[in-house]
């Protein structure tokens, strides 16, 4: 269980699924964006977790004294509310990230996006509608990283998936083209039709 | 200027001011422990219980913190 919590890329996982699942369908990869891309929010929360200490401390310094002149109860509400606060950051950014995720199926790509709190799209795509694959890994921290996007070409409603700022994007690249190669070779003759 | 201030002639308006604040996060906790379980539905996971309860202890939190505020300020 604890791998599902912390991992961007696993491999046939047990005890997941997703709304709409077909009965004889089969989850292949979990995939979600490089732990790397959470930087930004994890320091920001190093640093509201250490602000109550430091910064009364710089506004004693620049002679401002209305806070620390407030009773000791108002003081410890607004602590611990900023804690409570921070908390709720925390947790609102790990499951931004945590439930954004791109799954491979043996039947489908399933693209899960789970932006701001009260934004939430599902795309999906055959395999057998997989035109095109195209990976790309740019930039010093994807290169150190090894991570990127791989861009999806589709012949269906959808006609773009994205797979953003996943780990081993060549890999996944690889298994993509493959089960698409094995949906296309299933289909065959009333594909040609 | 912040300093020109008495704070204990503004301690009702900081008390009221906290309040406010709380009882707005108080929503944003509540819109939480919807998503949470929503996207638990859209994507179950082992992990759905520990979420759920994370949130829901964020949410409980909050509301605690808010009849505190009530009653010691």
């Amino acid at each position: 269980m604890m791998k599902i919590l912390y991992s961007s890329f696993l491999r046939d996982p047990e005890n997941v699924c997703f709304e709409g699942e077909d009965k004889d369908e089969k989850i292949i990869l979990v995939l979600r964006q490089h732990l790397i891309t959470n930087t930004p929010w994890i320091l920001f929360s190093v640093f509201l977790l250490f602000a109550p200490i430091f910064l009364p401390i710089l506004l004693r310094l620049n002679q401002i004294t209305f806070f620390s002149s407030l009773p000791l109860s108002y003081r410890f509400i607004i602590g611990t509310f900023w804690y409570v606060f921070f908390f709720g950051y925390l947790f609102t950014s790990f499951l931004g990230w945590y439930f954004t995720v791109y799954l491979v199926t043996n039947k489908r790509l399933v693209d899960i996006d789970f932006e701001g709190l009260i934004h939430r799209r599902f795309s999906d795509a055959l395999l057998s509608n997989v035109e095109d694959l195209t990976h790309q890994i740019s930039g010093a921290l994807q290169v150190i990283f090894n991570y990127g996007t791989l861009h999806i070409q589709t012949a269906g409603e959808h006609r773009e998936l994205d797979f953003e700022d996943i780990p081993t994007p060549t890999k996944v690249h690889d298994i993509v083209s493959d089960l698409s190669a094995e949906a296309h070779r299933k289909l065959g003759p009333r594909h040609d039709d | 200027m912040i300093n020109l201030i008495n704070p204990s002639e503004l301690l009702p308006l900081v008390k009221v001011t906290i309040l406010i604040a709380e009882g707005l996060y108080a929503i944003f906790a509540f819109i939480v422990v919807r998503q949470t379980s929503l996207m638990n539905k859209t994507f179950q996971t082992g992990a759905g219980l520990l979420l759920n309860l994370f949130s829901r202890t964020h949410f409980f939190a909050v509301l605690g913190l808010f009849v505190l505020t009530l009653i010691i300020l």
